[in-house]
């Protein structure tokens, strides 16, 4: 699928692009009929109820025959990119393949159409699988007890953050009011302590790009209420002195929060609850290959220890005397979100965990680390990574010597939209200049990073020759860049022909 | 067993050389040694895997103890709705290039997405009758609370007034988002007609508030009437919040006919399965003057380099991957692909089509209403106020029990609510009829609740 050697030909050329698709409202015809539901005539019956409580004008939305609308959305689709049809290697993301029997588990009746109040005689077997669902993680995560509401990896986060709130309430501890994050942390960490309500302490990073055990030590007081370290951090790196952090952690009182993003490094190999982490969140969309779903949906349980178990969201499955239940606990911190989880996600994470089992899921991480350190090697001498030695199931690269060309880490990431892949992540993390941060995940073949770094390599020999002609990029994208600038400064967000 | 793993042994191996290493598990030395934890359930917990089949069949002995709208007819609501779904849509909607695609961040390899994503805004602004609606929170729970945090943040006070109105399990989402916020949360109560009186705000509403949220329609089914609430949230520096459901605002008052200033809601009427309860679509709407105030990510239309009309995120500097602990929400995640669903139903559906469904779930509700009023002992519990495709049904025997019974026999009938409002709420029931009921499962549903009566 590579482009790579159209792209050489056709440098400074402008490469004809697909055509854009016109929006729903631009194709409106008014009186079309679409699919015809059941329904009533609204003339018929909005007589029951008195007329200042009803709208006075039908929403302005599209009038189009389902065709129409098929045609529309798969032409949309055309102008996307996903893992189904690109080499997706976005660092931080865990892009792998989502295995297509998972679709089918929710196409089973007695999931999808099933009312989330249903008596708890009807939901027997959701509440048994969901059961198994938290039991299978916990047995992966090394940690007691699992609540599976979060519904994303930040949800899971600011869940983690009112439990310890509760912990420390209910010990009488009242200085504890900060939470430590590395200066190498993903956003989502300090957003959701401060929704928490706690105050956010920065640790700084060493040279390495590992937690600086001095200024963890400098930062640590009885304010601390917890440290939120992600493992391996967000270098594709497993923290060296990671042992005595824990144990420094633990002599100030602090809790250890572990975020999961990066769990697929890992997974059946070591466990979160056996190094000492005594709050855990893991996105099933990343390490357990539920669809990302163009942003969404995830989920993101969460494993804690004994200790913290009864401050855990409510609802709580229970089982008693062999049938299974709903509660909602006394000392628990409430409810996160409505309804019992994202049980469509959750079961096709529980259906990765099923199918693969114990050593296939060990697999999955072994060959995250093999792709993504062979991948590494290919790539070594072409832009200096930050790290040294293995990295886990991701590597940072820094294009910060083409900074003097005037290039960024986002005109590479353009280039290789051109080459006929998804882009790295760039400008993340924080602490490295210009990165560009690949993960190629155990999914993906050998011939596809041979491929990959061979263009890659192309890619960084150009912008050396002509560094110009990156900034030109992408040329064979529906659209070139897009005015950022001039979008944000007067926001169109709803489509001018709507109104 | 299946691990998804293309490689083959002579490719691992060649990679393995290139590394520099002899054994796969040498790539593990980079880890610490650890010892497992006393009492966390063993890995071995796991089992060896099984194949695509075994897999489907396991699922399918779990699925056949549900007893999901197959196998009893669905007469509840309260927040989930039965609802038609044309099968265009979950043929669109699975398209690998929506369902395997992460956040448009490169917006030139992901221009489908972003359109989709701005035709949602612009379908759910329209609905609403707001000015702009972002590209969707978690659910209608989390987008209510993160809501009252918008209003909270903008007039800098700490109290809230939450309608009695609001689902008190929506309303306890909120509390449990405020946890260490130390906000004051007060209740409007309704009045005994199942609507909030002037008399309730006036006593209510004064310079300390940061906002009121109601409910279109209420937790009850019943159709609240704001008159005059907008003039005097804002006389008194709060903000307007309502919290409507989608399905509704084909017909009844919009947030935005009332002066809401924030408006949210529970997408998943607008034609997501019920889904045991997730994932569903939080929607957030608003007014143009608080677009950098509000959470969740924005599609917006710009040009591209070369002037052609083109889509990307914009307003970034809102969000946590930017501003950190300074952000407007700690969003990454969301709830994108259900946002297409809906927008892809709305689309089939037309504004048409929409109306014909909520007139439906109106004509539906209101003839099970008639009808099971009618039984002896039986009567609505707000009989004067308008209601739209819920109401709450009083008796003398216990809600649970006619619930198990009906239950046995084929029917999810209504909520009882005494789980959810208390031990004076034992006789009390809360009903919905969707577009999707049939003459004769309301006929169905009435015989049999007769029948419990007679036997109780």
């Amino acid at each position: 699928m590579t482009q790579v050697e159209d792209i050489r030909d056709g440098e400074g050329r402008v490469v004809e692009r697909p055509p854009m698709e016109p929006t729903l409202w631009e194709k409106s015809r008014r009186g079309t009929k679409g699919v015809c539901g059941p329904g009533a005539d609204p003339l018929a019956v909005t007589k029951k109820i008195p007329a200042q409580l009803l709208r006075s004008d039908p929403p302005s939305l599209p009038e189009l025959s389902e065709l129409e609308v098929v045609r529309h959305f798969t032409r949309l689709s055309h102008l996307s990119r996903g893992v189904d049809t690109h080499f997706y290697p976005l660092g931080s993301c865990t892009m792998k393949y989502n295995p297509k029997v998972m679709d089918r588990i929710p196409e089973i009746p007695g999931f999808k159409d099933l009312h989330p109040r249903m008596d708890a005689e009807g939901m027997q077997g959701l509440l048994e699988a969901l059961a198994i669902c938290e039991e299978s993680l916990a047995s992966l995560m090394g940690m007691d007890e699992v609540t599976l509401a979060p519904a994303a990896g930040a949800h899971g986060e600011l869940s983690g953050i009112l439990i310890a709130r509760r912990y420390f309430e209910s010990k009488k501890d009242r200085t504890r009011t900060e939470i430590l994050i590395p200066d190498s942390a993903h956003g989502t960490n300090p957003a959701s302590a401060a929704m928490g309500g706690f105050s956010v302490r920065v640790v700084a990073s060493g040279p390495d790009g590992g937690v600086d055990l001095d200024s963890l030590r400098d930062s640590l007081s009885n304010r601390t209420a917890m440290v939120m370290m992600t493992v391996p951090n967000t270098l594709g790196l497993f923290e060296k002195n990671l042992k005595e952090m824990i144990t420094l952690v633990r002599s100030a009182g602090a809790l250890l929060y572990m975020d999961g993003a990066n769990f697929n490094a890992f997974m059946g190999v070591l466990r979160p609850g056996d190094l000492g982490f005594d709050i855990v969140h893991i996105n099933t969309h990343k390490t357990l290959a539920t669809p990302h779903g163009g942003g969404g949906p995830g989920s993101g349980p969460v494993g804690v220890t004994r200790e913290l178990a009864p401050f855990l969201p409510s609802p709580r499955i229970v089982k008693e005397e062999g049938r299974y239940r709903l509660a909602s606990p006394e000392g628990s911190i409430g409810p996160l979100r409505s309804f019992v989880g994202s049980t469509l996600v959750l079961l096709r994470a529980l259906g990765y965990m099923k199918m693969l089992g114990k050593n296939g899921l060990r697999d999955v991480s072994l060959y995250a680390l093999l792709n993504a350190n062979y991948l590494r090697v290919l790539l070594d001498g072409v832009l200096p990574r930050k790290g040294e030695g293995l990295c886990a199931h991701e590597f940072v690269l820094s294009a910060r010597e083409f900074s003097s060309h005037g290039l960024h880490a986002s005109d590479f990431a353009k280039e290789i939209l051109d080459a006929g892949y998804y882009a790295p992540t760039v400008s993340f993390p924080l602490i490295v200049p210009e990165a560009l941060m690949v993960e190629p995940t155990e999914t993906e073949s050998k011939e596809t990073l041979d491929r990959f770094a061979r263009d890659f390599r192309t890619i960084c020999e150009k912008a050396r020759r002509s560094p110009e002609l990156l900034k030109g990029a992408p040329r064979r994208t529906p659209v070139s860049r897009p005015d950022e600038v001039g979008a944000a400064r007067d926001p169109v967000l709803t489509d001018p022909r709507s109104l | 067993m299946a691990s998804f793993i293309p490689h083959t042994p002579e490719e691992t191996g060649e990679m393995l050389a290139r590394i520099g290493l002899k054994s796969i598990e040498d790539l593990l030395l980079q880890f610490p040694s650890t010892n497992p934890r006393p009492g966390a359930p063993d890995l071995s917990l796991l089992g060896e895997g099984m194949d695509e089949r075994a897999l489907l069949r396991w699922f399918a002995g779990l699925a056949e103890k549900n007893k999901d709208a197959s196998r009893a007819v669905v007469f509840r609501g309260a927040g989930s709705y039965d609802h038609f779904i044309p099968s265009a849509t979950g043929a669109l909607v699975s398209r690998g290039e929506f369902l395997t695609s992460y956040t448009p961040y490169q917006p030139e390899a992901s221009q489908g997405l972003l359109q989709a994503i701005f035709e949602f805004q612009t379908a759910i602004s329209r609905l609403y009758g707001m000015d702009l609606s972002n590209a969707s929170l978690y659910d209608g729970a989390t987008a209510l609370a993160e809501a009252v945090l918008v209003a909270i943040r903008e007039t800098g006070r700490s109290r809230i007034l939450l309608s009695e109105g609001l689902d008190p399990m929506i309303r306890e989402v909120v509390h449990t988002y405020l946890e260490g916020l130390s906000i004051k949360i007060d209740l409007l109560p309704l009045g005994q007609g199942g609507q909030s009186t002037p008399e309730a705000f006036k006593a209510r509403v004064d310079e300390s508030l940061a906002c009121f949220v109601g409910a279109i329609p209420t937790f009850f089914g019943t159709i609240d009437d704001f008159s005059g609430v907008a003039d005097l949230l804002h006389g008194q520096g709060a903000l307007f919040i309502l919290h409507a459901n989608p399905h509704a605002l084909a017909l009844l008052r919009t947030p935005g006919e009332w002066g809401a200033d924030i408006a949210t809601g529970e997408g998943q009427s607008l034609g997501l399965p019920l889904s045991s309860g997730g994932p569903y679509l939080g929607l957030m709407t608003a007014r143009k003057k608080y677009v950098r105030r509000i959470p969740g990510r924005l599609a917006g239309m710009t040009k591209d380099s070369e002037g052609r009309p083109c889509f990307v995120l914009t307003l970034q500097a809102r969000e946590q991957h930017i501003r950190r602990e300074k952000a407007n929400s700690n969003i990454c995640s969301n709830e994108t692909l259900l946002g297409i669903a809906a927008l892809v139903n709305m689309a089939l559906l037309g504004p048409g089509g929409l109306a014909r469904a909520a007139a439906g779930s109106l004509k539906n509700a209101h003839e099970l209403e008639k009808r099971l009023t009618a039984l002896p002992g039986v009567r609505n519990l707000f009989p004067d106020a308008p209601f739209f495709h819920e109401f709450v049904l009083e008796m003398t025997p216990p809600a649970r029990k006619m619930s198990q019974f009906l239950l046995e026999r084929g029917i999810l009938g209504g909520l009882p609510l005494e789980p959810v409002l208390g031990p004076s709420w034992s006789g009390r029931s809360l009903w919905c009829a969707t577009e999707v009921r049939t003459e004769e499962e309301i006929n169905q549903a009435v015989d049999l609740v007769r029948e419990f009566l007679s036997q109780h």
